[in-house]
């Protein structure tokens, strides 16, 4: 009986926590939570599914819906950026009332599990075979991508990346005929005109840099080192450190002087490297650069004082002058309560290449016809105007130099430093 | 320190009740995500945080033990598989509380800074780290060492029927020590926020050093814990350092060979009386 009673007071005792656990991060757990005019989660055997789908213009469209899938990260470390890359489709589509040539869209959300490519290709067939949807947006890793991609492109599906893409040999490895649209660009292109900004611009001579020992550290870290080199730079350090480290101090107690320390890792891992660089007292003795750190954005308002004057390079910024990118970081901010970054703009900008593009057939989705439509025209997005090849790819790109700065408000903010325009893809690099 | 802080609590579970614990990584995980939650979210005393991420852990270390593994004795298998869907339940929680993104590093400003030393600039709370661990480190041989209950708990550890026989009860030691455990994985989360932040993949990228230290160092053995999570967690950072390309064999061949060697790790407990 006494047993029994510990083991309920016990359960009891667990419900409470739990329960106001839940309500501590209730607040947390909203941020960034899409806005769905009609849907709901389910979970069935073998995996969560999201069913998102948004509401049709009653009165005005009509037919058959234009179906638009996605496969991307509900789950996993990377659920936070499928948030944002559903609310910048969602976007998008609200402002063309949801219809296009007449008809209403759906967009059909399906989970990659962030790196399952496994599941992503489950994802894609039930999307494609099940749900019927004439357009994807793809992976946002290169794992799945190349999982789906020979998958959708045999079914002729026109598909777009919703966001740059790190491994540019990926994209060319890629097989068969080619519907696959990436409108972001390389991330190659952002690290080479961040190396020639540090350079030409601040006129630092030297560089250490510190990057993930994986493919897209190679890409971004040597696309900096071309630019930088090109402009009459010169390294005197590079380091690479496995994803998974934790702990940079042998890579920071070892760094040579410098003029610049540049850096680059997937996700949470660049916050470790700015943060332990802090520790050890290493601000004051280099200017600090990264790659495209997407969660630093969001992350801005945790960093200290200390993340003052740290560059960055993206085909995006906020604060990009123009009427476009105004009005589209003011219906970000309103609507989602967050300042835009990348994810928020490609599929905003891809879903207003592929509405153009149907309009511009008269409604036809045949996929030749759509991919025809787009190729070679010129489109202004809030990244500003940009044209995709005959690749499928934009290889001329606006690059966008932020920098953190402090606010009026006393916050840390992004700030635009340079915008450099026609930024070419600068090529492929291995490791050194 | 991070790594022997983690471990001391797995120790503790296996060396007394033979259990393997794999869901203790987690419990690592959302001691930080609470530690954030009081000491970044809620702006409260940063020690505070600790003890709340503690206690959670602890509770939730509890309830696994109370309501799952208990029945579960001498039954490895089912532990191992028990543990690892607590994992993964944990994982999924802690996301559907938190969310999905990472938290930045969080540590209390008598920490921030650093110091000079050999023209050398050193973090304050690295030191502050390492003097925890070994406040704690001294403390648990303290307890098990030199207290009566300390001296239960490794009679426990050698025979639980004559201890039982004796008169202790071993359950409610058995479940105390996995308290004790899940709530040192609680606070192991918390002080390392402070250099590694909160992420949900950061209850799995500790737990196979951690049963490596465990191995190396001697399950049931405070001293064994603290000399394995050293000798590993140098090996480790030097490891990746200077032959990257090799990184992740070193803790491995440093098993091995320790094994080879002394099979039942570097200080193993000393069985004996009371």
């Amino acid at each position: 009986m006494r047993r029994k009673l510990t083991t309920i007071a016990i359960f009891g005792l667990l419900l409470i926590v739990v329960g106001a656990l839940a309500l501590a991060g209730c607040g947390e757990a909203e941020e960034g939570t899409t806005t769905t005019v009609a849907g709901e989660t389910t979970t069935t055997a073998g995996g969560t599914e999201t069913s998102e789908t948004t509401a049709t213009t009653a009165g005005e469209a009509t037919g058959e819906p234009i179906k638009i899938g996605a496969v991307i990260p509900r789950t996993g470390g990377l659920e936070a950026w499928g948030d944002w890359i559903i609310d910048g489709a969602t976007l998008a589509l609200e402002e063309a009332g949801n219809q296009v040539a007449g008809r209403p869209i759906e967009l059909v959300v399906r989970d990659d599990g962030s790196f399952d490519t496994v599941m992503a290709l489950d994802s894609a067939r039930e999307l494609v075979e099940k749900e019927g949807v004439q357009f994807i947006f793809q992976d946002l890793v290169s794992g799945p991508f190349l999982a789906i991609q020979p998958y959708i492109n045999e079914n002729k599906i026109v598909s777009f990346a919703p966001d740059n893409r790190g491994e540019i040999v990926e994209w060319e490895s890629a097989t068969g005929d080619r519907y696959d649209i990436c409108t972001a660009g390389a991330m190659t292109q952002g690290g080479y005109a961040l190396g020639k900004f540090a350079a030409e611009t601040l006129g630092l001579k030297t560089v250490t840099t510190l990057g993930q020992d994986y493919e897209t550290g190679y890409q971004v870290i040597g696309a900096f080192v071309k630019g930088f080199t090109e402009a009459g730079g010169t390294v005197v350090q590079q380091q690479w450190a496995p994803g998974d480290t934790a702990d940079f101090a042998p890579y920071l107690t070892g760094l040579k002087e410098a003029d610049v320390f540049v850096t680059w890792f997937v996700g949470g891992g660049v916050n470790l490297v700015l943060k332990q660089f802090n520790d050890f007292g290493l601000y004051d003795k280099y200017e600090v650069m990264v790659g495209n750190p997407y969660n630093l954005e969001e992350r801005l308002g945790e960093l200290g004082d200390w993340a003052e004057g740290v560059y960055q390079a993206s085909y995006y910024s906020p604060g990009y002058d123009s009427p476009m990118n105004a009005d589209f970081v003011s219906a970000v901010e309103e609507k989602f309560g967050i300042v835009p970054n990348e994810m928020h703009v490609t599929p905003y900008e891809a879903i207003k290449v592929l509405l153009a593009a149907i309009e511009k057939t008269g409604g036809d989705l045949d996929p030749d016809k759509i991919r025809a439509a787009i190729i070679g025209t010129e489109y202004e997005g809030p990244t500003g105007k940009f044209v995709v090849t005959e690749e499928g790819f934009c290889f001329n790109r606006t690059q966008y130099i932020n920098k953190i700065v402090k606010g009026s408000d006393g916050t840390l903010q992004w700030e635009l430093a340079e915008a450099v325009p026609d930024v070419t893809y600068p090529g492929y690099f291995t490791k050194p | 320190m991070i790594l022997f802080l983690l471990t001391t609590g797995l120790s503790l579970t296996y060396g007394l009740m033979g259990i393997v614990n794999l869901s203790h990584g987690a419990i690592y995980m959302l001691g930080a995500y609470v530690g954030w939650t009081v000491a970044v979210q809620a702006g409260l005393n940063w020690w505070l945080a600790v003890i709340c991420g503690g206690v959670a852990a602890g509770l939730v270390g509890l309830m696994i033990e109370r309501g799952f593994l208990r029945s579960l004795y001498k039954r490895m298998n089912e532990q191992v598989m028990l543990t690892i869907g607590f994992i993964y339940v944990i994982v999924n929680v802690t996301q559907w509380i938190w969310g999905g993104l990472e938290r930045a590093p969080y540590s209390p400003k008598i920490f921030s800074g650093s110091f000079g030393l050999l023209g050398m600039q050193y973090p304050i709370y690295r030191m502050a780290v390492l003097g925890i661990g070994v406040v704690v480190a001294v403390g648990l041989w303290w307890f098990q060492e030199r207290t009566r209950y300390g001296a239960i708990v490794r009679a426990g550890m050698d025979d639980q029927e004559t201890g039982m026989g004796l008169g202790i009860n071993m359950a409610r030691v058995t479940y105390l020590v996995f308290l004790l455990g899940s709530f040192l994985a609680g606070i192991a989360g918390v002080i390392g926020a402070q250099m590694l932040g909160a992420d949900l993949g950061m209850g799995w990228d500790i737990l196979l050093p951690a049963l490596i230290v465990l191995v190396v160092g001697g399950a049931g053995s405070i001293e064994g814990v603290l000399v394995g999570a050293m000798l590993i967690g140098l090996v480790d950072s030097f490891g990746r350092t200077y032959v990257p390309s090799l990184a992740m064999f070193f803790s491995y061949i440093v098993m091995v060979i320790i094994l080879s060697v002394r099979p039942g790790g570097l200080i193993p407990r000393r069985s004996g009386g009371l």
